[in-house]
Parts: C-alpha cells; sequence; structure tokens
C-alpha cells in the first residue's frame, strides 16, 4: 500500500476546501435568487406580515348651536377586542415564554379591570375565531390600564380599535332635533340622521409597522416616527344649528311644566324667526335623553314639531281671513251677522259657547273666533279659492325644514269637496297640518306676506374654516300684500289684548295669536271625543315681530281650551325670552326684571294656574279663582260653560260653590273680589 | 507571489489581521442593529449587546495574541492538552447534569455576567487533539483508518465522548459539527478511500433511516425543502430568514432598517445574523461580507498548505474547518440550503464562547504559520549554522 504523504494530505484538503467551495458559491447562488429574482415577492410578503392594515375612525363631528354652544360632542376612545386565534406565544415567535398559558393569564389580569367574570373571559380566549370584541368605548383610564398590562405581560392578540363616542352634553335639550346615534357611528334620527354624512367621518384606511407581537414599531433608536399617523386624525365639520340654546332651554323648561301642570299625552312648541325662518327652539313631549335613547319609549324619539298631523281649528282663521282680505271679499270692517249658529246643508256650525253676537265686524269675528263668521267668509271663498290658498300657505306639503320624519299633512281635493267640507275648514277642520306647517304660514303674516323656507342648519364649518354650507332666509312665494299682512296683525293683536287669547298677554308688549281647540282626529277616522289639541300660535312685538311661536299640547286633561293651556305657555317663555334678550317693552311701566320674572316663575310652579276641569261625567270641576282678577274668572267660568255672579271688584277671594266643587253646565257660581 | 499589484499585504497573517478587523466592525454594527429591539426589550439598555461583543473581541485578541506568542507546538504538548479536555469534560457534564434536573435542555454555563458554551470548547479541543495524534501518525508514516491501532483511539475515544456528552444536551447539531470536524481531519490525514465512501454512505442511511422513520423529523425535513409548507409553525424561522434575506433587495433597507429584529426572525443577532445582515445590506453588502470570508478562507488555506510539519498541517487544517466551515455552514443554513442547525457565523454571530474560541483557534493557525516561517528561515541558513540535531530535541519532544 502506497504511503500517504503531507502531499496527499494537502490534496485531500483542496479537495475538502473545494466542496466548501462549491456551498460556499451555492451560497452566492442563493442569494441571487432570493435578493434579486425572488426580491419583489419576499419583500411583499415581508411587508405584509410587517403592517397591519387599520382603520382610523375619527371623532364624529359637533353639533352646535347659533353660538357655538356644544349640543352633541365626540370623543374618541378605544374599544378593546382579541384575536382569540392569535392569541398565543408560538404565533410570534416568541420563543422564551412558550411554557405560560396566555389565555389564563390574560383573562386572570383583564377580569378586574374590565368588570367581567374571569372564566367569561377564559371562555371568549378559548372560543376561536379571530375578533371578538371585548368592550367598546372605553373609559379612557381603563383603557390605559388595560393597554399597560398587555404591554407588561406581552399578551397576543389583544388590540384596541379607535372608536367615536358620542356625548349630548345637554341631555334632554333639543332632544330629538340632534336625534342620537346607533352603535358604529350611524345617526339613526335627528339631525344626527339628517347629516350623517356631514358628522360621520369616513374611516381611513391606513397601514402601521408593527413588530411580531402586533405591537406599533414606534419611537426606536432608527426608525422614523410612525406616530404622524395618529396625529393626522381628521377633524370634521362642525354643524351650527339656528337653536338658541338658552331659548331652547326656557322652551324645554316651560314645555316641562305644561306637561306636568296639563297632563298632556304630547306636544310641541316651535319658536322661530319671521323674518328669516329660522328655528330658534323647538321641543317635543314626550321627550328623551339621546345619551340613552334606548331606555325611552319610540314614540318619544318623534320630533313632533314636524311630524305630529293634526287639526289646526281657530288658529286656522287668521289665514282664512287673509284669504277673504287678498280676496277683496272682505275688509276688517266688513259687518258680519252672528247667530251663534249658521246651516250648512245638513250641519249646524255652532261658537264655541253657542251665544251669538249679532251685527259685529270681521275683526271681532277673528278677536272672538266666531265660527259662523268664518263659515260665512269660508263659502264666499269657496273649496276652490280655500285649497289654493291653503297650498300657497305651505299646507300639504312639507316645509323643507332639515329634519327627518317630516310629515305633509292632509288637504281635500276641492272637487270632492261638499258645502260642509268648505265650512268647517274655514275654521280649521277638515284639514290636516304639522306644526310647523302653521307656524310659518303665520310667518307669513307676521313678516308682511313672505313664505318662507324654515330652516334649522344655521352653516356646516370645515375645519379649517371655511363654511361648507350656510343657511339662508328663502322667500318660497309671497301669499299676501303686506297690507293684508298688517291688517290681519291688528285684528290679532285684538285677539291678545281683548279676545280670546289674554292669556297669552305679556305686560309692556305688543304680541299678536290665535287660540286653537280642535278635536283630535280618532285614529280610525272621525273626532275621538274628549280628545282635544289645544294651540296657541303668535308673534311679538305685533308691529314688527322678532319672534314667533307655536304652541300645542296633545290632550291635555281637564282644561283643553288653547287659552287655557296654550297660551300661558307662548307668554311664560317668551317673556323671559324677551326680557333675556334685551327686546325693549313698548311699554316700560311696572315690569319685572328678568331675575324676578324667575322668581315669579318659581312661585308659580308652586301654585297651579286656576283652571275649569271638564270631568268625564259631563261636571265641571270648579277651581280655586283665589288671587286672579275678575275678568279672567269670566273668562274661565265662560269655558266652562258656566255664569259669574260677581260681588266686589278687584281680586277674588271667596268663592260659592267652594274650590274643587262638582258643578253642572249652566250653574251660576258666585265670586267675591276685593 | 510575484503580483503584488492590488496586494495589500506581506503574508497570510496580515490578510487575516485586516479581514478580522473589517469583520469585526462590520459585525459590531450589524449585531447592534440586530439586537437593539431585544437588548432594549430584554436590558433595558439597546447597546447591551454591542459592548458585550467588543468586549468578547477584545478578549479574544488577547486570547490569540496568547495563543500564537506560546506557539502551537507548546499547546499541543500532552499536559495542557489533555488538561484542557478535562475542563471540557467537566463542563459537558456539568451542563448535562443541570439539563437532567431542570428536565430541559441546556447549553450554558452561567458564572456570574459571563455565559460559557461548553460545545464551542469541545470543538477547539477536539481539533487540537486530532492534530496531535493524527498528526503523529501521519509525521511516523502509520496509516490512518478507523481499525488501525494506533494514537488515534484517543481522538476517537474523545469524539464519541464529546459527542454523546453534547448530543444529550440535546444538540445534535453541534454533535454533527464535532464529528464532522474529526472526519474532516481523518480525510486529510489520510482516511482510505473505500471507509470514508461507507461511513459517508452509512452516515447517509443512517439519515435517510432516521427521517423516514418519524413522521416528526420527516417533516422537519420537508419543512427544510420547502419552508412554507409550515410558515407559523416549524417552517417559522426559515420563512422569517428567507423573508428578511429577499427583502433586503440588491441595496438593502439601510442599517438599521431591517424589519425582521423585531422579535419576527428569532435568534436574530446570533445564529441567524447573517440574514438581518443580509436584509440591511442587501446583495451587494452580502457579496462584500463573502469575499471578506473569502480571504479569511485563502489565507487559511495558504497556511494550512504551507505547513510542512505533519500536526502543525492538521491543526491548521482543522482550523480552517472550523472557522471557514462552520461559516459557510452559517450561511448555507440560513438561506436555506443546510437545515437549520446551530452554528454561530464567526464575527457576525453574537456569542462570547464562540467568537473567544474561534480567535484562540486563528491563534493557533497564526503560529503554525510562524513555526513554517521559522523552519524556512531556519532552512535559509548555511547547513553549518542549522544544527539540525538542536532543532530535532525542540521539535520532538523525548518520549517514553
Amino acid at each position: 500500500m502506497k504511503r500517504f504523504t503531507l502531499n496527499d494530505g494537502r490534496i485531500r484538503f483542496g479537495w475538502v476546501c473545494f466542496l466548501l467551495l462549491a456551498v460556499f458559491l451555492g451560497v452566492i447562488i442563493r442569494l441571487g435568487w432570493l435578493q434579486i429574482v425572488r426580491a419583489g415577492e419576499l419583500r411583499k410578503q415581508s411587508e405584509n406580515q410587517l403592517t397591519a392594515d387599520l382603520t382610523q375612525k375619527h371623532p364624529r363631528g359637533s353639533i352646535v348651536d347659533r353660538d357655538g354652544e356644544e349640543l352633541a360632542v365626540s370623543i374618541m376612545t378605544g374599544s378593546l377586542y382579541v384575536d382569540p386565534e392569535g392569541m398565543s406565544d408560538d404565533s410570534v415567535g416568541n420563543k422564551a415564554q412558550s411554557q405560560r398559558n396566555v389565555r389564563r393569564l390574560a383573562a386572570d389580569l383583564l377580569a378586574p379591570v374590565l368588570h367581567v367574570d374571569k372564566e367569561r373571559l377564559y371562555g371568549i380566549f378559548t372560543g376561536g375565531g379571530r375578533f371578538v370584541w371585548l368592550k367598546r368605548t372605553m373609559d379612557p383610564k381603563d383603557e390605559e390600564q388595560v393597554r399597560k398590562i398587555i404591554k407588561e405581560n406581552k399578551l397576543p392578540g389583544l388590540h384596541f380599535l379607535e372608536e367615536s363616542k358620542r356625548y349630548y352634553t345637554k341631555k334632554r335639550t333639543a332632544a330629538q332635533i340632534l336625534g342620537f346615534i346607533g352603535t358604529d357611528d350611524v345617526g339613526l334620527s335627528g339631525i344626527e340622521y339628517q347629516l350623517n354624512d356631514v358628522l360621520k367621518g369616513k374611516d381611513t384606511k391606513y397601514s402601521l409597522m408593527v413588530d411580531a407581537a402586533g405591537q406599533q414599531i414606534l419611537g426606536s433608536l432608527l426608525s422614523d416616527d410612525p406616530q404622524d399617523m395618529q396625529k393626522q386624525q381628521e377633524q370634521l365639520p362642525t354643524v351650527y344649528l339656528t337653536l338658541d340654546s338658552k331659548m331652547q332651554y326656557v322652551l324645554e323648561d316651560a314645555m316641562d311644566d305644561a306637561i306636568a301642570r296639563t297632563q298632556a299625552k304630547g306636544a310641541a312648541a316651535i319658536i322661530m324667526d319671521p323674518y328669516t325662518g329660522e328655528i330658534l327652539g323647538m321641543a317635543s313631549r314626550p321627550t328623551f335623553d339621546p345619551n340613552s335613547f334606548y331606555k325611552y319609549s319610540q314614540e318619544s324619539w318623534n320630533n313632533k314639531a314636524v311630524s305630529m298631523i293634526y287639526e289646526p281649528g281657530s288658529v286656522f282663521k287668521p289665514l282664512v281671513g287673509c284669504m277673504g282680505l287678498t280676496e277683496g271679499i272682505i275688509s276688517p270692517d266688513t259687518i258680519f251677522n252672528d247667530n251663534g249658529s249658521i246651516r250648512i246643508a245638513d250641519r249646524v256650525i255652532h261658537n264655541w259657547d253657542g251665544e251669538g253676537l249679532g251685527y259685529v265686524p270681521f275683526s271681532t269675528i277673528i278677536k272672538f273666533s266666531i265660527n259662523t263668521g268664518m263659515v260665512q267668509l269660508g263659502m264666499s271663498l269657496g273649496a276652490d279659492r280655500l285649497i289654493s290658498y291653503a297650498k300657497k300657505f305651505g299646507f300639504g306639503s312639507p316645509t323643507g325644514i332639515e329634519l327627518p320624519g317630516e310629515e305633509c299633512g292632509i288637504l281635500y281635493d276641492p272637487k270632492m269637496m261638499y258645502e260642509p267640507d268648505v265650512a268647517t275648514m274655514a275654521i280649521g277642520q277638515g284639514i290636516a297640518v304639522t306644526p310647523i306647517q302653521v307656524l310659518r304660514a303665520i310667518c307669513a303674516i307676521a313678516n308682511g306676506g313672505e313664505l318662507l323656507q324654515p330652516y334649522i342648519i344655521k352653516k356646516i364649518v370645515a375645519p379649517d374654516g371655511s363654511i361648507i354650507r350656510e343657511g339662508k332666509k328663502q322667500v318660497v312665494r309671497n301669499v299676501i300684500t303686506p297690507e293684508v299682512a298688517s291688517q290681519m296683525r291688528a285684528m290679532m293683536e285684538k285677539v291678545v289684548s281683548e279676545g280670546g287669547g289674554k292669556t297669552a298677554a305679556i305686560k309692556g308688549y305688543r304680541i299678536a295669536g290665535k287660540t286653537g281647540t280642535a278635536e283630535k282626529l280618532a285614529e280610525g277616522g272621525g273626532y275621538a271625543a274628549g280628545q282635544y289639541i289645544a294651540s296657541f300660535v303668535g308673534f311679538v312685538p305685533a308691529d314688527k315681530p322678532k319672534y314667533a311661536m307655536l304652541v300645542m299640547l296633545d290632550r291635555p286633561q281637564g282644561a283643553f281650551y288653547g287659552s287655557q293651556v296654550s297660551a300661558p305657555i307662548f307668554r311664560d317663555t317668551l317673556q323671559q325670552i324677551l326680557v333675556a334678550k334685551g327686546i325693549q317693552p313698548t311699554n316700560r311701566e311696572g315690569l319685572p326684571s328678568f331675575e324676578m320674572m324667575n322668581d315669579a316663575k318659581a312661585k308659580n310652579k308652586a301654585k297651579q294656574m286656576p283652571q275649569v276641569l271638564l270631568l268625564p261625567n259631563g261636571k265641571i270641576k270648579l277651581p280655586d279663582f283665589k288671587g286672579i282678577d275678575m275678568r279672567y274668572t269670566a273668562e274661565l267660568l265662560q269655558q266652562g260653560h258656566l255664569r259669574l255672579k260677581p260681588y266686589g271688584s278687584g281680586i277674588a277671594y271667596q268663592q260659592r260653590p267652594a274650590p274643587g266643587a262638582e258643578v253642572a253646565e249652566g250653574t251660576t257660581v258666585e265670586v267675591w273680589f276685593k | 507571489m510575484k503580483n503584488t499589484f492590488l496586494k495589500f499585504w506581506k503574508n497570510p497573517c496580515q490578510l487575516i489581521y485586516m479581514v478580522m478587523v473589517l469583520l469585526l466592525f462590520i459585525g459590531g454594527t450589524n449585531v447592534f442593529s440586530a439586537s437593539f429591539v431585544t437588548a432594549r426589550d430584554m436590558t433595558g439598555s439597546g447597546v447591551y449587546f454591542l459592548k458585550r461583543y467588543f468586549i468578547f473581541a477584545l478578549v479574544g485578541f488577547g486570547a490569540m495574541a496568547v495563543v500564537r506568542a506560546v506557539g502551537y507546538k507548546a499547546w499541543l504538548n500532552r499536559k495542557p492538552l489533555w488538561a484542557f479536555f478535562a475542563v471540557v469534560l467537566v463542563m459537558l457534564v456539568y451542563v448535562d447534569a443541570v439539563g437532567i434536573a431542570t428536565k430541559g435542555a441546556s447549553r450554558w454555563i452561567y458564572l456570574g455576567p459571563i455565559s460559557l458554551q461548553p460545545s464551542e470548547f469541545a470543538k477547539l479541543s477536539v481539533i487540537m487533539l486530532a492534530a496531535k495524534y493524527l498528526g503523529g501518525m501521519l509525521r511516523r508514516g502509520e496509516p490512518v483508518s478507523f481499525f488501525a491501532s494506533g494514537d488515534h483511539r484517543y481522538v476517537q475515544l474523545a469524539t464519541f465522548i464529546y459527542g454523546v456528552l453534547v448530543y444529550k444536551q440535546p444538540d445534535l447539531g453541534t454533535a454533527a459539527i464535532i464529528v464532522a470536524l474529526v472526519l474532516g481531519m481523518y480525510i486529510i490525514a489520510g482516511l482510505p478511500k473505500g471507509q470514508l465512501v461507507a461511513i459517508l454512505s452509512i452516515g447517509l442511511l443512517v439519515a435517510v433511516g432516521a427521517t423516514l422513520s418519524s413522521s416528526y423529523r420527516l417533516e422537519r425535513v420537508q419543512v427544510w425543502f420547502d419552508p412554507w409548507l409550515d410558515p407559523r409553525g416549524k417552517g417559522y424561522q426559515m420563512v422569517q430568514s428567507l423573508l428578511a434575506i429577499g427583502s433586503g433587495g440588491l441595496t438593502g433597507t439601510q442599517w438599521g432598517h431591517g424589519a425582521g429584529k423585531f422579535f419576527y426572525l428569532p435568534e436574530a443577532h446570533t445564529d441567524f445574523a447573517f440574514a438581518i445582515f443580509c436584509q440591511e445590506n442587501g446583495f451587494i453588502g452580502a457579496m462584500i461580507l463573502l469575499l471578506l470570508f473569502g480571504l479569511l478562507g485563502f489565507a487559511f488555506c495558504t497556511i494550512t498548505i504551507n505547513a510542512r510539519d505533519r500536526r502543525g498541517f492538521l491543526l491548521a487544517g482543522g482550523v480552517t474547518f472550523l472557522i471557514i466551515g462552520q461559516a459557510v455552514a452559517n450561511m448555507a443554513m440560513v438561506c436555506g440550503i443546510l437545515p437549520v442547525i446551530g452554528v454561530p457565523l464567526i464575527f457576525i454571530s453574537y456569542g462570547g464562547s464562540s467568537m473567544f474560541l474561534s480567535m484562540a483557534a486563528i491563534g493557533l493557525l497564526l503560529s503554525v504559520y510562524d513555526e513554517e516561517v521559522k523552519e524556512a528561515e531556519h532552512e535559509a541558513l548555511p547547513p553549518e549554522a542549522r544544527r539540525d540535531n538542536l532543532r530535532m530535541v525542540r521539535n520532538e519532544r523525548w518520549r517514553s
């Protein structure tokens, strides 16, 4: 055998080195393959695992009142979710801690913070799936704590999504106007629904670099700061409403009061600027708190101010009057013969008290809301003109206010109207309207004949301050001439100063208005016996109106006349508003200050307004007349079809029968004044 | 070599030093980039591993200098050799005992702030033993064969003991490396071709048999061929490594910007540091690094081939296999040519024991060169000045 020499060894060594060189070359080729040929593909894969595609949600835009006072605001809070299948250390290659039971640990740590049972949490973690909400819109403090726990224990599979949480800062105030949002930031009602596209931020999709544990790679020594992503949080437009939150507050307060006092089943009130069509205040009852809308009845979510249809009753009379004046059929001084009732075809229409005033001018017809006179006017106008004017005044179609759920009301087809239908329409029956329609039509009288487009969105302001959209006065059409309007204003002023609407009077101010009481339409047609809708509509000051307001009470219990229940709400509300807004009274003498009025109001609350209660058995329950004057006492008794036998003059201090007594219609009540 | 154009070194030692300094610079920056995330996470300080890397490098340089100054012949004396063997043996037994006691894997000995990896010591120890005894047999003209009697039985014994102890840690990969190193030295010491073929065939058969007999191993092998079969399980590390390398592209992601280290790639700053390097420096950077390793290998081979002392030749060959072989194996493993075994890439991977012992091994290699230079100088002397008899005494310690 040949001896193995050193040179043989060197050759062998050369061969081994050659082998190593071959592998070495293999590495070069392999690197070339990976880094040049497949680079794009592998880089893409690497980026895929590196970037987490996230959706950045943005806080919903704010809703504020006309002065920027916040009504609805959103803040971003974290919503915690779990990826149960991703909840293991293996999935992130976290070798070092592979011995622990991540799910058990996470359940134990998180249960106390989330206030959930440990076992339930563990059940979720072990239940599979890739996405389960644990807690949405968390309290910021809890969120911070959970984040800390996740970070300190390197818990995989637990993530936060930023979501927007809505706060209605003034709770029930303007609830139906603002509406509310459901989950996922979707507006379900009110402005939230109407302007959902404006208020709801589009989700921004973005990618974030994350490490294998799913934590964002940020602030690291060598990488760029990706936190900018979060700072780019999009600002959303702010919606300015025409509402004045002070007025709204007064209005809401007055409505609460009214509901408590009258036990009405529902109510609506609107304050409008008669010259611009801006809605300054709007309330609806029953109401709710949008922060927890789901706890309230669905009925309370409806905005009755735009969605309830009812027969306006006498409130409609000034409009019919305007028709007659415009058509030249009447003038304020045209004499009508009021016999207390009038027969039209097979139907007899009575005045509310059945009494006739004899020969009176038209202004008195309006002043005392005399049905017979209105019927005569209606008959001369005829079906076609009544309906076409009603349409001109905006009835039968929605006003177009930016609120969802608006109804258009019901108008007869003039061809289908029989004479009694014409007659009743002249006194506000046989026509179904919404409160906003009525107020807008009355505003046309207030402002000199312009039928306005009511609006509630003052402006929408982009985050950069630019105005995206601005609500402007829009005249739909001129319905009556300024002269007719002025004549009607004068008549309506008399309603409050001398006629059926005296309960709306505010000392020192000129007020025009009209009461209305209508039987409620029954669900299946016809009228519901004993159920009334009491309304009052008016404006102040009568000559150059600043505010027009409508109050409508649905089924007040006890007193049901517009003058009894609705007009006082008008008075109480506007009195405070006028003083607060510094509208100078025509006659300053003996006027209370705003503070005094609040005091007086507080006292009033304790003491119920005297009212005549019509009992179901046809009897009338007498109120306590103590403290009220003779005129009001007479009015109250009149409403109950009772006779007054006064003694003395001044303020009532004694009466017979006693307060609370139940008497029959026509009974004479004795009241002593001093 | 006549061509001095573009030649920055006069001898292989200078080349080795130059390449080492460059590799330490590159390795340091890469270890820092690959480890700062983990380091900050573990210790709060991003430079933890970087500091230790350079401390080990300094200690390694010291070891290299001392080893080289003393000379390999002194280290290959029986007493230091077997003392070293005994120390390694104790360390390995201790590690195994700890492993049994804790019923887990145990590969480290913790001594205060430092941790020792006994299997790294075993690699150098077995190379030195093989160099001494196989070299002795080669010099004496004794045929080297698995079945021949002679001093190589010591080598076989030591290899067997080391192999079993390391395998029991368990660390099959390192045990295989130890056996492969010894086998490589047997080959260059004159193992008959028949036995070589036989043992390679047996090894292959055993590997194939073991693979086919166990579904676990089969899966491992399948995943080695295609890690995307189980990208979140067994193939995870390989997939992450390939993604890191591939995403580097031609020019890389810039230093520090590689994403693999963000807990994606396990062992990012140790065994898989090369993947991070490729990610951040791209194909071009990788080629520069490979060029440096190529130069290092060239220098090692030059020294080995030129060594005339049989033991020096075998020692240099063993060190070449240790350093260059492992480097090639690591790179091949990281880019998916070889299955994943725990081989570090010298200077690029963070690892104290590996760096210290690799530099000590380079010290031995350099002393082989020194010895060869001395020899050459001696031969250049006129015959009367040579005093061959004295050289004999110096070279061959008197043995009983």
